[in-house]
């Protein structure tokens, strides 16, 4: 990853890359990405949301 | 199982103060694999989240707003394609789904994407381990498909660093394709390209 990913300017220019990055993005058939394994995941709006969710001390 | 909480950094910067997130953040380590990342965290993220030209969200554990497990920022990223590339089947296929800008040099398609800029997780803290790299990026990119079943588009990208080939096979088993796109702002000897397509 690289923080210039972010404001850099992006061109596929070589011909065979750029016939099959093309014809990858026609395809319908491509689903290959795997679900999320499921988790406990949540987007949450507030950090008072997130500390709701501390678990509670057991009583002695 | 473990509760994980995403919250955007704005919305936490919004509730904790500028100070206290930055201070809470500082300790973030990608424990020496990307020093780039960390330093995004502590600056950038903060800049680019206030202008909305980026999204970064902190991932956190069991109600604990003080350690962040991992991070992750997102964009909308177009890019572009040389029309003169294209064979006359893709060119007409490509008609109706992207539009052509005509510069003085060529034609180009133009085509936007989701970027994946950052993604890291926090080798600090003993929870580090509470997430893999393969959920993260699930979470994501059900994340994204929410968002493409909103306003569409099905292209997701990411940059890697070359000299890191884990990281390009971690992605590849996460159903990312290599295609060489270099940046203006690289010489295409450092950072390969990859992509995935969001169909389902």
């Amino acid at each position: 990853m690289a923080t210039s990913s972010l404001t850099a300017n992006f061109a596929i220019r070589d011909e065979k890359e750029a016939k099959a990055f093309i014809s990858a993005l026609l395809s319908d058939s491509r689903s290959m990405v795997p679900p999320a394994r499921k988790r406990n995941w949540k987007l949450v709006g507030s950090v008072k949301e997130i500390e709701r969710r501390r678990p509670r001390a057991r009583a002695k | 199982m473990s509760e994980l909480q995403i919250i955007k950094l704005s919305d936490f910067v919004r509730d904790v103060g500028e100070d206290e997130a930055r201070k809470r953040l500082s300790s973030f380590s990608c424990g020496g694999l990307n020093g780039e990342v960390e330093q995004y965290l502590c600056d950038g993220a903060f800049r680019h989240s206030r202008k909305k030209t980026s999204i970064t969200y902190l991932v956190m554990a069991n109600g604990d707003t003080h350690n962040c497990l991992a991070y992750y920022t997102l964009a909308v990223k177009p890019f572009s394609v040389k029309f003169s590339r294209l064979t006359a089947r893709q060119k007409n296929e490509m008609k109706d789904l992207a539009r052509i800008n005509i510069s003085k040099e060529e034609k180009n398609y133009g085509i936007s994407s989701y970027l994946i800029a950052q993604l890291a997780k926090n080798y600090a803290i003993a929870g580090g381990n509470m997430i893999s790299g393969r959920d993260l990026i699930g979470f994501i990119l059900d994340q994204i498909r929410g968002i493409r079943d909103q306003v569409g588009g099905k292209v997701v990208f990411l940059e890697y660093e070359k000299n890191k080939p884990k990281l390009r096979d971690f992605y590849k088993s996460c159903a990312f394709e290599e295609f060489k796109m270099p940046s203006d702002a690289d010489d295409g000897s450092s950072l390969g390209q990859m992509f995935c397509f969001l169909n389902d």
